[in-house]
């Protein structure tokens, strides 16, 4: 199920909401349990097993470490087969068939696909990441085993972020999946559904509209008759302005996404990690990657970037280890060469930083800027490289060498307003015009029911573009 | 106590409150408004409420699907919605396109149309090779016409820089395929009245006068004597909004009027079984007025699409339409000419045209399509034009 759709805003959520709030305290954890598995079952009721055997790995792991607390030979098979069962799930769904036509073609081998498994089950690459933190974090000891597995599976299936982050540790919400009695209160819940508000409609109103101008230039694949201009009719001019509103929806289709998930939590009593801080304005590659989907990057740094050494073991292992970090967020985005690509990109960006450029952006005023977003959106036209209706090679041949075609002017002219709005949404200055708002009373409610009448008609109105982060 | 003292702290929160009731307002709108059928604007059967049949894998997954269509389906006040996200588009967000329609000077609308699709192309050739093998089985009979779109004749309607394929190019492209017939180009009469209401705003089609001057070309290239409309009374319905105000859905729509001519011929729909010439069928006149108490007041000219009709003229000889609607407002003019008007609608026909044309041996056989018809739609060379 999307957030953004009408089973979402006007079934689900109010019933599930309703339950929660009457269900008596013990049973809460069940009640969110429950809704949870028929949310993620919603789309494709097949993965209900991968579901549950992911929940009993990770739990059965858990109390496994427990009892092995003097044996640290079995506490690290533990830990092996949780890791093994988790990252093998999530290599069988989505690197598998990648691996086996990579092979064919370097090799000359000729596996067959395995059958069956074209679409990934639902937020797979999120909720491993989670479960995998409760297992390294009880490993570690710095939590403590949970032995009811209705808490637990209501932590690991959890519907607000279960699809697309952010990525809550175990330890992020543990203490609070315990708390029974007065786990919210109403001014958090206030704050929850404000945030979720805002949430949809930067997805519905900024998002998906703005990604209409790209794939005005590549066309839609689920709809092969809507007219689109074809990449290798589009002049430069255009497929620059093609990129950047790509580069703007994702931002605010993730960042949407993520807040809504934000949003939810609150309204249920947790407070989830924050995921993006306006990346956007960032003035330097390092900078940007502390504010584009925090909770990734993180994970990444705790479990991988850290234990390797980090920047303790000299500057050639620190290189070494941004470049194991880079690789994998770059191959955990998506099984395809251009996602390695995208993720080398940000290795080599950050090592030339880290080795020398990093001193003078922080001097640079305004050129910083300029050079965070031009690698950004180059960076995104990598991402997008490989999508249906662009050619990687057609892409870049276009963007970098001048060639003439279907001018920008039009685009220009009706996505103006809407790219103007983007602009300043993805700069503090939407949290200033928020801030003076909320002074007010009248103001503040007047804010929250206008966007959200708005985005319910964009639901309604719009046959619903689906979430981009779905496959990684 | 309790309670009292809970709803006043309640009142601390108004954004709660708001938000709250927003979404309990529709849920209980939603539960109790009854469900619609049919969607008249959106021109759609819309989803019913689901059964779930099995509790298996099938079962569920099907429910689930058929579940969150039924809901989106029968969302409370879903055309005024559509309508708000319209005037959004329009109002706030300047934009010069809705539903996927260009909005054009003088409230006109147009289909977007940035290049031929690799499926048109293909499309394209196809039902050329079509229309070429026709006019090779029926040596000098056969008149290929394409009409354009509004948006070729009207290109400085057009929005700003809109990036609109080229049209007449590709009609020009066609010009060549019909084997000792007549091509038929509509463009230079269009053009040169173009200062007249040619064009529907809120439609695709074109008016009954667009047609009109198309059928003047078509006279003039077979040597006929047009239709006298200066002895024929108008008649006129108001308030025509066609199929792209159905999408674009802007407030500021104006609404189209219909015309067409007092003329009281015959004509027959066939009940198609076979190939060849029916001898059962329903008789009625031109035009089915009742239509015009509905949405798609266009369908009134000969009774829509239907697969295989007759139209009893006040001319000589035979002739045989294979079109798509474009022609249903251009075939009464042809009860000058003709003694017999066979039009074929491919999409409600599933024959072969060989036996029909041996059982009626036409004088002449116009093929009048749309470009945008002719260039997407696979009925024409399936249904066997050839053959």
């Amino acid at each position: 199920m999307v957030f953004s759709t009408i089973i979402f805003l006007f079934r689900f959520l109010p019933i599930t909401l309703a339950l929660y709030y009457l269900a008596p305290a013990k049973l809460k954890n069940t009640v969110l349990f429950v809704c949870s598995l028929v949310f993620y079952c919603w789309g494709e009721v097949r993965f209900f097993p991968v579901m549950l055997a992911l929940i009993l790995i990770n739990y059965l792991c858990g109390l496994g470490l427990e009892k092995c607390a003097a044996k640290p030979a079995a506490r690290t098979a533990l830990l092996l087969a949780a890791l093994a069962g988790s990252l093998g799930m999530l290599f069988y769904f989505k690197y598998a068939n990648f691996v086996l036509s990579s092979l064919n073609a370097l090799l000359g081998t000729d596996f067959a696909a395995i059958q069956g498994i074209s679409t990934l089950p639902l937020g797979i690459s999120f909720y491993t990441f989670q479960t995998l933190s409760y297992t390294i974090d009880v490993y570690r000891g710095e939590v403590k085993t949970e032995h009811n597995i209705i808490d637990f599976g209501a932590y690991v299936v959890m519907f607000p972020q279960l699809i697309a982050g952010p990525i809550v540790k175990y330890r992020d919400v543990s203490a609070q999946l315990h708390v029974y009695e007065h786990r919210y209160h109403l001014k958090q819940i206030e704050e929850g559904m404000t945030l979720f508000t805002f949430g949809l409609a930067k997805k519905v109103l900024l998002a998906d509209a703005v990604g209409a101008l790209w794939t005005d230039i590549i066309g839609i694949q689920s709809s092969p008759s809507t007219t689109y201009v074809g990449l290798g009719n589009a002049s430069t001019a255009l497929v620059w302005l093609g990129v950047i509103a790509y580069s703007l929806q994702l931002y605010f289709d993730f960042s949407g996404y993520s807040m809504m998930a934000i949003g939810m939590g609150k309204m249920l009593g947790f407070d989830f990690p924050q995921n993006f801080n306006f990346p956007y304005i960032s003035r330097s590659i390092t900078e940007f990657w502390r504010r584009w989907h925090m909770t990734l990057s993180g994970w990444f740094r705790e479990y991988v970037y850290i234990p390797l050494g980090g920047n303790r073991k000299g500057l050639k292992r620190q290189i070494f280890n941004l470049f194991v970090v880079e690789l994998l967020t770059g191959i955990w985005h998506g099984a395809d060469w251009n996602f390695i690509c995208w993720g080398l990109y940000y290795f080599v960006l950050l090592a030339i930083e880290k080795l020398f450029l990093l001193k003078y952006l922080e001097k640079g005023k305004l050129w910083p800027h300029v050079y965070t977003l031009f690698l950004v959106v180059v960076g995104w036209a990598m991402f997008v490289g490989n999508d249906y209706g662009v050619g990687f090679g057609e892409l870049f041949h276009r963007l970098f060498v001048p060639t003439g075609g279907v001018s920008p002017v039009y685009f220009l002219r009706n996505y103006g307003v809407l790219l103007a709005v983007s602009a300043v949404c993805c700069t503090p200055l939407i949290e200033t015009l928020w801030n003076a708002l909320k002074k007010r009373t009248a103001t503040r409610v007047a804010t929250v029911l206008v966007l959200l009448v708005l985005s319910t008609a964009y639901v309604v109105g719009s046959t619903n573009s689906p979430f981009l982060y779905f496959n990684f | 106590m309790e309670k009292k003292k809970r709803l006043s702290s309640l009142k601390q929160y108004p954004v709660l409150m708001a938000f709250s009731l927003f979404f309990i307002a529709l849920f209980v709108l939603d539960m109790a408004t009854p469900d619609r059928a049919y969607s008249e604007m959106e021109n759609t059967t819309l989803t019913q409420r689901p059964k779930l049949t099995a509790v298996s894998v099938d079962g569920l997954n099907s429910y689930f699907t058929n579940y969150t269509k039924y809901v989106k389906d029968q969302v409370f006040g879903r055309d005024q919605w559509i309508d708000l996200q319209s005037l959004a588009e329009t109002t706030l967000f300047q934009k010069t396109q809705s539903g996927g329609i260009l909005l054009g000077k003088e409230h006109r609308m147009f289909a977007r149309r940035y290049r031929v699709l690799p499926s048109e192309e293909k499309t394209w050739n196809k039902n050329l090779a079509a229309v070429s093998s026709l006019s090779e089985r029926c040596p000098g009979k056969v008149s290929f016409m394409l009409v354009p779109s509004a948006s070729t004749v009207y290109p400085e309607k057009l929005p700003l820089a809109a990036p609109q394929m080229d049209e007449e190019a590709r009609i020009n492209e066609a010009a060549n395929v019909v084997q000792g017939g007549h091509f038929i180009n509509v463009l230079p009469a269009l053009y040169d009245h173009k200062d007249e209401y040619l064009y529907y705003r809120t439609d695709h089609h074109w008016t009954t006068l667009g047609a009109y001057y198309a059928y003047e070309a078509f006279c003039k290239e077979l040597g006929l004597t047009p239709f006298d409309r200066s002895t024929h009374t108008v008649e006129t319905a108001e308030d025509f909004y066609g199929t792209h105000y159905s999408k674009a859905r802007t407030w500021n729509a104006e609404p189209d009027t219909i015309t067409w001519y007092d003329l009281q011929n015959k004509l027959t729909i066939w009940n198609v079984t076979g190939p060849g010439q029916p001898t059962d069928g329903t008789e009625t006149g031109l035009y089915d007025t009742a239509k015009l108490d509905v949405y798609d007041k266009y369908a009134m000219f000969l009774h829509g699409n239907n697969g295989l009709s007759r139209v009893e003229g006040d001319g000589t000889g035979k002739i045989l339409v294979i079109k798509d609607s474009y022609a249903n407002s251009f075939v009464p003019y042809l009860t000058a000419n003709y003694g017999a008007i066979d039009v074929v609608d491919f999409r409600n026909y599933n024959y072969g045209l060989d036996q029909l044309i041996a059982d009626n041996n036409y004088d002449a056989i116009l093929v009048l399509y749309s470009y945008s018809s002719f260039t997407s739609d696979p009925y024409l060379y399936r249904a066997g034009v050839a053959g």
